[in-house]
């Protein structure tokens, strides 16, 4: 790995230039994780870690001075993400408990239930909906779907609250029909 | 995360990368401190005025050595402050104020023994004013070094704490032996001591907060 030219490339960096900070990123990244993974990281933590460490180059590159050899910079920095990630990682295993050899009988498997909330789901309901004759459609549109009064369905639909109690019956009716159908 | 992510951070942090002023390097920072601060210092205790005790010890190693220990720790913890706030200070840089701290402390430490088989604890007394003078010293030499350190990034923020209250508590204390000369080894040991160990804890906990990375 060629790092005679980090210590410009950072220095023009600091001054404002684009292509040169890119290089200097993209190179050193491979030095970064070299030096993570010295320091006894998983393997897939790498990454992350090499990652939080170029975010750190940017927030700091101020503090890099170009007279002064830029490998300790970079080596000071990626072993400061490490620990911080081992400190975070110890943190979280104080508070977490490993999952259990039998989690699958502990937590709800969401595609267990799938051929009984087949007929509950908001598309197939508005499948049936749409479906009922129009009067009865409407009246669940307003009623059950909207969630209108009576008073308020009958001043917009025009017709009785009678009439759209009896629609609504009718509805829920075929619309129960319709899911045994559906799940049977 | 894979490494393609990695690229287009990379892409991310170096689009439209704004244009930073870098930091002057920190014996030239440490060099700025010690300009600003030696002055105030001097006129402190010019204003005081050094107090017979003080001139007529200048030939006692015993309270010279010491004295002079604790202006080297200031100057010492100083530079190593200023090293610690950026990254990649080699390691003896935090060890860099020990061996004036240790001569400070151990040939006062000496005296004190000296003192305590000779005379016991009856030359023991208080002297808080010491104490109130060395905090009330510190504070507005350690807010200057506080702002000087404002744009740094110390991966040890409570080392750089630590020692940044050690260099502004030592020159308090060099600064009021001067004018308050304490009778005997062993108090200037107790209450000199116990002041600067104070400052140098309140430095440590305050680093660990204020001196943090910005990301």
């Amino acid at each position: 790995m060629r790092d005679d030219d980090w210590p410009e490339l950072l220095a023009r960096a600091q001054q404002g230039d684009e292509a040169a900070y890119r290089r200097f990123l993209g190179e050193s990244a491979g030095f970064l994780r070299a030096i993570v993974a010295r320091t006894g990281i998983p393997a897939d933590a790498i990454e992350d870690v090499v990652q939080e460490a170029l975010i750190t180059i940017h927030a700091i590159r101020h503090t890099y001075d170009p007279a002064r050899p830029v490998r300790p910079w970079l080596t000071a920095i990626a072993r400061r993400r490490a620990v911080d990630w081992r400190r975070r990682r110890t943190g979280i295993a104080r508070n977490e408990v490993a999952m259990p050899d039998h989690a699958a009988e502990t937590f709800a498997d969401p595609d267990s239930n799938r051929d009984l909330d087949r007929g509950d789901s908001g598309e197939t309901v508005r499948r049936w909906v749409a479906k009922l004759p129009p009067g009865q459609r409407q009246a669940v549109e307003m009623l059950k779907l909207k969630e209108m009064s009576l008073a308020e369905a009958a001043a917009q639909s025009g017709q009785s609250i009678t009439a759209l109690k009896v629609a609504t019956h009718r509805a829920l009716a075929n619309l129960r029909k319709m899911w045994k159908k559906e799940v049977t | 995360m894979t490494t393609r992510e990695t690229e287009y951070l990379i892409g991310a942090l170096s689009a439209n990368v704004r244009p930073v002023k870098p930091l002057a390097g920190p014996v030239s920072r440490a060099l700025r401190y010690l300009a600003l601060a030696g002055p105030c210092l001097l006129a402190i205790a010019l204003y005081h005025g050094p107090s017979e005790m003080f001139l007529a010890r200048l030939d006692q190693p015993i309270f010279v050595v010491p004295w002079l220990a604790s202006v080297l720790t200031g100057v010492l913890a100083t530079f190593a402050v200023f090293h610690l706030s950026v990254p990649g200070a080699p390691r003896w840089i935090y060890l860099l104020p020990i061996p004036p701290l240790a001569v400070w402390l151990g040939t006062l430490g000496a005296g004190c023994l000296g003192e305590l088989v000779a005379h016991g604890f009856s030359h023991i007394g208080t002297s808080w004013h010491c104490v109130q003078v060395i905090l009330q010293t510190s504070i507005p030499l350690g807010l200057v070094l506080g702002w000087m350190l404002r744009r740094a990034a110390p991966l040890a923020p409570v080392a750089t704490g630590a020692w940044a209250a050690l260099a502004v508590a030592a020159f308090a204390s060099a600064t009021l032996e001067t004018f308050h000369s304490l009778d005997t080894v062993t108090m200037i040991l107790l209450w000199h001591g116990a002041a600067v160990a104070a400052v140098a804890a309140i430095g440590a906990v305050t680093g660990k907060r204020a001196l943090r990375l910005p990301v």
